[in-house]
């Protein structure tokens, strides 16, 4: 009945315009508290979790499975938590409950997976990482640790695939043999010591661990110099991340071979989602040659990233999640590197989404505002009610005065952008304000044209 | 000038490190010791000015009360002599007699007369105005744990928001120039009125460090939440 229910709203709900919206999944489960217990599974169900590369890595199986030639259920629009699992479980089947697609794949928020997970039994779970994430959600990296233990203790016979270079997840104990997957370090990448540390004791022993590579934040190969812990052996291996070709080489344990992948991005945590992805279709028996073919067809979800060039200057709106010391000191590393003159424009605040939110600062602190204190980044622009704060971590980050501007009414940071001497613009904003980049980028490339146009 | 920082391999959370970097600045020459679980604490040779402790996961209380144990005559003999000791977030939870964690009972370090109980499926968000020797205090709490009793050595009197538990009117206790609060984050700069008083405590030449951006800022905060209709819960309070 509640099947049947769920059916007609979301016949509704397409008919309107709102395909993508998860209210019948809170009908379904207010309903039929048990929804999840009873509906049938495709014959692939996959899920993803982690603090970070869930929506890409998910996103990317959902496209390799469909040039591959599956129909795929994908709760896509971002909703993933109960209401999203049910309405994308009850998208999967017919009105008899028969699986009316081959493969679902579930992006999994990974504070309540244990709830859905220990309920649909996926085939196969994919954890990319645990690190630090919002300090009022989801408190420190092992409280969320032990709410993915939970969930993947629920998992009878699921394939657990893990990062064996994240020694946060890396060590969940699980009922099934897991999947490993790592990244070789790179000889010639610097690593710069962040101010967040969130692998710092032996799980083990409690002594102080060393890194033997380390690639970003806590993610690299680790042991223990006391009790001679150290991190699990890769089913398989990224070898290289070859840059300038965008290839990925893989070699699978057992073999000498290195296989290689055109890959959409090689920055080092797509790397490592798209590592992610190679285990899972790998571990599944599909043909090299096919995932190869597959994987140079996909890219990454389009709301990460857009980008322009206007009379020379390339405009970048780009995804940054803010409230968490962690992604953003990442996308500043990633910045750092960037080649030509910057401006950055932050817009990462919380009051942004108008939830009165009285926002905190104290991410601010976890973040390496010290990586954008490079001569080639010329200015950096940001706005709202914490601009005072802003400015201050910038003068402790020791970024000259002169190259900071804070203001309090964030609408009229476009009257602050200047194109002088610059290569790259960066909106970097907030994971709910797409809209708001696309809107700035618009509007700076309409200042841009009409600048130039005048000149 | 001396800072300690203990255990800076547990306590790396919320931007606490903002507080000894702001902390530095504002003494100009500092020098900063930092003591692991199972290492004896600086504090101990007598030689240090200030003792910071932060947040930490609820899985090392163990450790680095177990740490400390030892030379708690030590610690107690510190704050006797009037030395600055700062302890923010749930590292309060150590200093009571002891913490409820379900059906586990963790014996504290029993410095001071309140428990902590800890509850990990209602995490605690708030924002808090009080007062501390007409310094108005204005912070946030991110935590599991909440705490009960104290009343006796109360550290700041509660004007908005919440105290150390839902029915409390203070937040933290204090003992001579022993402060310990549950607020967190980089607390000494949300608050330099009260890291002004501090710092003179250690050195009375030491100045607030980019006084006039730091203020401005406080002061933008404070304006806030002085307003009668002030919001002081944020996300989900437990």
């Amino acid at each position: 009945m509640t099947l049947w229910c769920s059916k007609i709203v979301i016949a509704l709900m397409k008919a309107t315009g709102h395909a993508q919206d998860d209210r019948p999944g809170v009908l379904i489960y207010k309903l039929c508290p048990n929804f999840l217990d009873y509906v049938k599974k495709p014959k692939i169900t996959v899920a993803v979790t982690g603090t970070n590369g869930k929506t890409s890595v998910s996103s990317m199986i959902a496209d390799v499975l469909r040039v591959q030639g599956h129909t795929v259920t994908y709760n896509d629009w971002g909703a993933n938590l109960k209401a999203g699992h049910c309405m994308i479980m009850a998208n999967s089947v017919n009105m008899f409950n028969r699986p009316k697609v081959d493969a679902t794949v579930l992006e999994v928020d990974e504070k309540t997976a244990y709830e859905d997970m220990s309920k649909i039994q996926p085939d196969y779970f994919i954890v990319s990482n645990i690190g630090r994430d919002s300090m009022r959600r989801n408190g420190h990296p092992l409280y969320i640790r032990q709410c993915i233990q939970d969930t993947v203790d629920s998992l009878k016979e699921s394939v657990i695939i893990l990062n064996a270079d994240d020694p946060i997840s890396g060590f969940l104990k699980t009922n099934t043999e897991p999947v490993y997957y790592a990244m070789a370090g790179e000889p010639d990448v610097e690593f710069k010591e962040p101010i967040i540390k969130d692998f710092t004791v032996c799980p083990v022993c409690h002594k102080q661990p060393e890194y033997l590579h380390r690639h970003y934040l806590h993610i690299g190969e680790v042991q223990c110099p006391n009790c001679g812990m150290k991190s699990p052996e890769p089913d398989f291996n990224g070898v290289e991340l070859d840059r300038e070709n965008s290839v990925l080489k893989v070699r699978e344990k057992g073999s000498d071979e290195v296989f290689e992948y055109n890959i959409a991005s090689t920055s080092i945590f797509n790397g490592f989602n798209f590592l992610s992805l190679i285990a899972y279709f790998r571990s599944r028996g599909i043909p090299y040659e096919e995932l190869k073919s597959a994987l140079s067809q996909v890219k990454l979800p389009e709301s990460r990233e857009l980008t322009s060039t206007v009379h020379g200057i390339e405009i970048h709106s780009s995804m940054c999640k803010g409230q968490t010391g962690g992604s953003a000191s990442v996308v500043f590393e990633h910045l750092s590197k960037e080649k030509g003159n910057l401006e950055l424009i932050l817009m990462m605040n919380e009051e942004y989404e108008g939830l009165d939110a009285n926002e905190t600062i104290t991410w601010f602190y976890d973040t390496d505002y010290e990586l954008l204190n490079k001569p080639n980044i010329k200015r950096i622009l940001v706005g709202g009610p914490v601009y005072a704060d802003y400015k201050l971590r910038m003068k402790i980050a020791g970024i000259p005065d002169e190259k900071v501007v804070c203001i309090e009414d964030d609408k009229k940071i476009i009257d602050y952008v200047t194109f002088e001497d610059i290569d790259q613009i960066y909106i970097l904003h907030e994971v709910n304000r797409v809209t708001e980049g696309r809107l700035l980028k618009e509007a700076i490339e309409e200042k841009l044209r009409r600048e130039k146009n005048e000149n | 000038m001396k800072i300690e920082i203990l255990f800076p391999e547990l306590v790396v959370l919320f931007g606490e490190i903002g507080n000894v970097r702001y902390l530095r600045r504002c003494f100009g020459k500092s020098e900063i010791v930092e003591t692991h679980n199972g290492e004896t604490p600086a504090f101990v040779s007598g030689d240090v000015d200030f003792v910071y402790i932060g947040s930490m996961a609820e899985e090392y209380y163990e450790l680095a009360i177990e740490t400390l144990r030892p030379y708690l005559d030590d610690l107690n003999r510190y704050i006797e002599q009037g030395k600055v000791f700062l302890a923010t977030g749930n590292a309060i939870d150590l200093f009571g007699r002891f913490i409820q964690w379900g059906d586990k009972k963790i014996e504290g370090l029993g410095l001071f007369d309140y428990h902590a109980v800890i509850d990990r499926e209602n995490r605690h968000n708030s924002w808090f105005l009080g007062e501390f020797k007409n310094i108005q205090i204005v912070s946030n709490r991110s935590i599991y744990s909440r705490q009960y009793g104290g009343e006796k050595e109360m550290f700041i009197k509660k004007n908005g928001g919440f105290g150390m538990n839902d029915e409390c009117e203070f937040d933290g206790v204090r003992r001579n120039n022993f402060y310990a609060t549950s607020l967190l984050g980089p607390f000494l700069i949300t608050n330099p009125l009260f890291t002004e008083y501090l710092i003179k405590l250690i050195d009375p030449a030491a100045e607030l460090w980019n006084k006039e951006t730091i203020m401005e800022a406080y002061n933008n905060r404070l304006a806030k939440f002085t307003k009668p209709n002030a919001r002081f819960v944020m996300g989900d309070h437990g």
